[in-house]
Parts: structure tokens; C-alpha cells; sequence
């Protein structure tokens, strides 16, 4: 399946990716390769017959669905340089509102 | 030296630190000048070294010096998993298997070069520039945990930890000529670990004896309430199960990983490698794994799909680096993703979110997870038909010269075309030296039903022992 540029320039935005046309124009020719190799999987017999329910992969083993706080490997203020009433401080956003500013802009050295 | 040497070593007297600051002084000296190896982002200074000295309890590892791949966390080095995206960032937390480590004696002395984010099989993508093979260094070490492999093969360290999603661990070893293993997931616990394909990734060992694997991996193992996949499971006696023979073990050989296409010289020790397994007193079966054809488009289309979700965390304002002048909340995201990701992400991060999107998802992602059953009902057919651990090479062919493959990604790819199996299905699975090919290594691998480490590393230490025996 050959994919092309628009799509391919409809997914970088969607992962926050700022490709130049040259990318564009090599990851259009890479992935049509890559998926062009992946069709092959269209051959694989999937029908009704060949389905088993078990499931095959070993899968991991889960611990009881129990609900309970996780605990934090380390004290806040050792995860966190800059913390407030239980939030993480981080540098400041360039466009946030106006009225956030005052709220952690001198603390900018968070994780 | 081996970790039983070292144990001797302090026996008679000598101090628990002198192994590592050997360590310290042979990276340093290895690591300086052109040509050096790269295997190391960073190490730690010899006053640190003092410090953990001091802090390090009497265990198993008392006194072994370790290096850690740059993807698991440490509190007292950097962790960039190779990325610039992440430089300068360090972990407020350790993962459990470094913690492990540490708890055992062991002192961490530096961090290893890797392909960013695990995405490689060359150690050609880390933003720190690549890895050379220490045995020649014009090619590349194999890849993703390029950096430890060569760090164990020239002998800085006697063992290292690597993370293996599709071959990352056993990979890298094949072509550095020393042992690595990838456990069953969910027999170390992935805390701390980076996650790139979280139903993939495993933390492995690589070291230059199947016994020192084996020690360490028994060390790391076992259940940690802090990674709900990792298991409650008893951890065998993964040092005894080295010495036992290999009279009766029924050693399946798929037909599948010796194509017609194979290097024939790696056939070849691998053919050899079975005969003295038969002469030990092994039975050699050759069976089949007929979806083994269909494993490398399934693994590159979970993996990347995964990756896609686990890298979405980037953004410039949580980890490490942020790309300057942007105007705008949104401008920082793209411009700290774009510039601090390299290629190859960007590539399998677009591939996974292609594989995942609306119109596409069932063709690609949901198919592969199907096939990923199929492929794994391979294995579990085999296994109960009687056979205890199937045989294979580890790569297709031996270290390849720097930037060959670097332009082709399929190319690339297909070099994890025998490793990927194992991750798929959730085995265990260890690559041991076979033997050299032009003065290459080549690896052998063994894959083992799931939880049964034991008799995968019984099953390896015999090869070893053999090998000994045709030196």
C-alpha cells in the first residue's frame, strides 16, 4: 500500500512532529517500503477454523485487580524540585493565559 | 575477570574496589582518543565509586563492577536512552534491577551507549554517535544494547545490563562474541526501565560466561510489586542448572531459521554447534514454526504502535531538553520533538500512529496482534510435543561494516528476523558464541518454554563447555 504525503504530513502533526519537505518526501518512500513488506500479513489464515481461544502468548501474570493508592518510591520533594498543593511546577509555557503567571514562573527549574 | 574470580580476589584479601577501579582505568584508557569504542555516555568519577564502595552490603556481586544500558534509571548518572530529547536528565528513582544490583554488592561504574530508545539494531542511532565493535572497528557491535555488549567483549566489565524488545539484548552479543539472555516477560521487574514497546521490552545480561549470566540474572529476578507484569513466581537455581549435563534434553532445530538464504559459514557453526550438543548427549529434532515468516512485519507493527504511546510523553516540559524560541505551548511540543528525536524515532513513531489510526487499525495493528498468536502457538505446539529448547542462530549474518545498512530500514529490520520470536511469544531465550567466522563472532541461540530460564541456561553452559573443548 503506498501511503503519501498528505498523509503522512496529517500524521506528524498529529504526533507534534515539524517535518521538512525532504522528510516528508523520504518517510513517504521509507514507509511505503516498510508497509509494503508488512502486507504480508494479510496472508496469514485467520478464519473461524484456525481460532483458538486460549491464548498462546504467555501472557504476564496480573496481581488482583485491588485498588489501592500507589505509594511513591520517593518523598515529593525528592521526585519534584518545584511542587505546589500536590502539583509538579514546570518552566513556564510560552501563550499561557495571563492569569497563570503569577502561579510557578519563578520556579522554572522543575523535572 | 568473572564474578567468581573477583570473589576469590577478596577472599584473599584484596580490597572490594579494586576490580572496579580496574574497570574505571580500562574505560579510560579505552575510551579516549579516535577510534574509541563509545560504549560509555557517562561513568561515575572515583570519589563516587568510594561512596558506593562504602554504601555496598556483603552479597553475591560484592565488589563486581557493572555498566547499566543508558534506557534504565539511575539516581547518580545520567539516563538519556540515547536521545537527545532526554540530555542532561537524570532519574529521581533507580529501577528495580539496578537497585537489585546494588543491594547484591554490585557497584554500577557508567551508563552505555545504546540506539535511541532501543530503536536499532545497529547502535548506529544513538545521538551520541555509534559504537564500534571491538573486535573490529569498522563495524558496527549490533544493537540496541550495542554499548554493553562492547563494554563486556573488550573487557571493561565482566557483565552488563541491556534491555531486549526484539533482539536487543541477544543481538548485540552474537556480534560482540559473548553471551546475552532475555528472560521470560515478567521475570524482572521493567520499574525503571524506559519503556519503548511496553508488552516487549525486557531487561536482560550480557557477560562472558553463561555462569555469570546466570548469577546475575538470579540476582535481578523475581517479583517487584512495583511492575504489576512482573511475576510472583519462584526464581530457580539458575548457577546450578549451569553445571548439569545435557543427557536426554530434546533440542528442537526450526527449519524455518535455517533458510536456504542463510551465510553459509553461519550455518555452519551452527550445524556444528548441534553435532557436539549430540555428542554431550542431547537429541536433535528438527521441527517447524510455520508463522516465523510473518514475525518481523508483526513485531514492526506492535513495537512501533506501542512506541508511538510511550513517546508521546516528550513534549519539552517533563524530561530534559526543550527546544528553544517557540512562541507558543504547541511550538514547544513540536519543536522539542522534532528536533530532539532522531530519525529513526520519528520514523517508527509516524509507522506506529499510521498502524494505529482510523481505516488502518484493523488491517495492521489488529492483524499483527492476531498473527502474534499464531506465532506464539508455534512455539507452544513444539514445546508440547516434547521438545525443551529449540536452537537457532542468533543473526543472520556477522557484524556488518558501519553504514551499510544504515539507508535501508527494511534491511535493517530483517537483521532481527531470528530474535523477534522470542518477544513475541514471551520466552526466554540466550545467545552464546558458536564460533567465528573471519575472525567474526557468530551466536547460537537457544529458546526456552516460558519460565523454564533453567534449562535454557543448562542447555547454554553445555554449549559453552563444548566450545571450550574445540578451542
Amino acid at each position: 500500500m503506498a501511503v503519501d504525503r498528505s498523509e503522512v504530513t496529517r500524521i506528524a502533526a498529529l504526533v507534534k512532529l515539524e517535518l521538512e519537505d525532504h522528510e516528508i518526501e523520504r518517510m513517504t518512500e521509507e514507509l511505503t517500503d516498510i508497509l509494503e513488506h508488512c502486507r504480508v500479513l494479510q496472508q496469514v489464515d485467520l478464519s473461524e477454523a484456525h481460532r483458538d481461544a486460549r491464548s498462546a502468548v504467555s501472557a504476564p501474570e496480573r496481581r488482583p485487580g485491588t485498588l489501592v493508592p500507589d505509594e511513591l518510591a520517593l518523598p515529593l520533594p525528592d521526585l519534584a524540585p518545584s511542587h505546589e498543593e500536590g502539583f509538579f511546577l514546570v518552566p513556564r509555557l510560552p501563550g499561557m493565559d495571563a492569569g497563570d503567571r503569577d502561579r510557578g514562573s519563578e520556579e522554572s527549574e522543575g523535572p | 575477570m568473572s564474578i567468581r574470580e573477583i570473589r576469590e580476589a577478596l577472599g584473599a584479601g584484596s580490597g572490594a574496589p579494586d576490580a572496579a577501579l580496574a574497570a574505571l582505568a580500562k574505560i579510560t584508557r579505552g575510551e579516549s582518543g579516535d577510534g574509541s569504542l563509545n560504549a560509555f555516555l557517562c561513568t561515575v568519577s572515583e570519589d563516587a565509586l568510594g561512596e558506593q564502595v562504602a554504601r555496598a552490603p556483603t552479597g553475591p556481586l560484592v565488589g563486581v563492577p557493572v555498566a547499566v544500558k543508558d534506557n534504565l534509571a539511575t539516581s547518580d548518572l545520567c539516563t538519556t536512552c540515547g536521545s537527545r530529547i532526554l540530555e542532561g536528565y537524570i532519574s529521581p528513582y533507580e529501577a528495580t534491577a539496578v537497585r537489585r544490583l546494588r543491594e547484591a554488592g554490585a557497584l554500577v561504574v557508567g551508563k552505555t551507549n545504546m540506539d535511541e530508545f532501543a530503536m536499532g539494531s545497529s547502535n548506529e542511532n544513538s545521538a551520541f554517535g555509534p559504537v564500534r565493535n571491538p573486535v573490529d572497528r569498522t563495524r558496527v557491535p549490533g544493537g540496541s544494547s550495542g554499548g554493553s555488549a562492547a563494554a563486556v567483549a573488550a573487557g571493561y566489565v565482566p557483565v552488563a545490563l541491556g534491555s531486549d524488545t526484539g533482539g536487543s539484548v541477544r543481538q548485540p552479543a552474537s556480534l560482540c562474541g559473548v553471551v546475552g539472555v532475555k528472560p521470560t516477560y515478567g521475570r524482572i521487574s521493567r520499574y525503571g526501565l524506559v519503556a519503548f514497546g511496553s508488552s516487549l521490552d525486557q531487561i536482560g545480561v550480557l557477560s562472558r560466561s553463561v555462569v555469570d549470566t546466570a548469577e546475575v540474572l538470579g540476582v535481578i529476578s523475581g517479583h517487584d510489586p512495583r511492575d504489576s507484569t512482573s511475576s510472583e513466581r519462584d526464581v530457580p537455581d539458575l548457577v546450578g542448572a549451569c553445571s548439569a549435563d545435557v543427557d536426554g534434553l530434546v533440542i528442537g532445530v526450526p527449519e524455518e531459521y535455517f533458510p536456504d538464504t542463510l551465510d553459509v559459514d553461519v550455518r555452519g557453526r551452527c550445524e556444528a554447534a548441534l553435532e557436539r550438543m549430540a555428542a554431550a548427549g542431547a537429541t536433535v529434532r528438527r521441527v517447524s514454526l510455520p508463522h516465523t515468516r510473518f514475525a518481523i512485519p508483526t513485531y514492526y507493527v506492535l513495537a512501533t504502535a506501542e512506541a508511538s504511546s510511550n513517546l508521546a510523553r516528550y513534549d519539552g516540559v517533563r524530561y530534559g531538553y526543550r527546544a528553544p524560541e517557540a512562541a507558543s505551548a504547541e511550538a514547544v511540543y513540536r519543536r522539542t520533538r522534532s528536533s530532539g528525536f532522531g530519525a529513526e524515532v520519528r520514523r517508527r513513531i509516524v509507522l506506529g500512529t499510521y498502524a494505529l489510526s482510523s481505516g488502518y487499525y484493523d488491517a495492521y495493528y489488529g492483524r499483527a496482534q492476531r498473527v502474534r498468536e499464531r506465532i506464539a502457538r508455534d512455539f507452544s505446539d513444539v514445546f508440547a510435543g516434547g521438545v525443551d529448547v529449540l536452537f537457532t542462530p542468533t543473526s543472520p549474518t556477522v557484524a556488518f561494516p558501519l553504514g551499510e545498512r544504515a539507508a535501508d530500514p527494511v534491511s535493517m529490520y530483517l537483521s532481527d528476523v531470528f530474535t523477534v520470536t522470542a518477544n513475541l511469544a514471551n520466552l526466554p531465550a540466550i545467545s552464546v558464541p558458536v564460533g567465528e567466522v573471519g575472525g567474526l563472532p557468530v551466536g547460537g541461540q537457544f529458546i526456552g518454554r516460558a519460565w523454564g530460564e533453567a534449562t535454557l541456561l543448562r542447555a547454554a553452559a553445555a554449549l559453552e563447555r563444548t566450545m571450550v573443548g574445540s578451542s
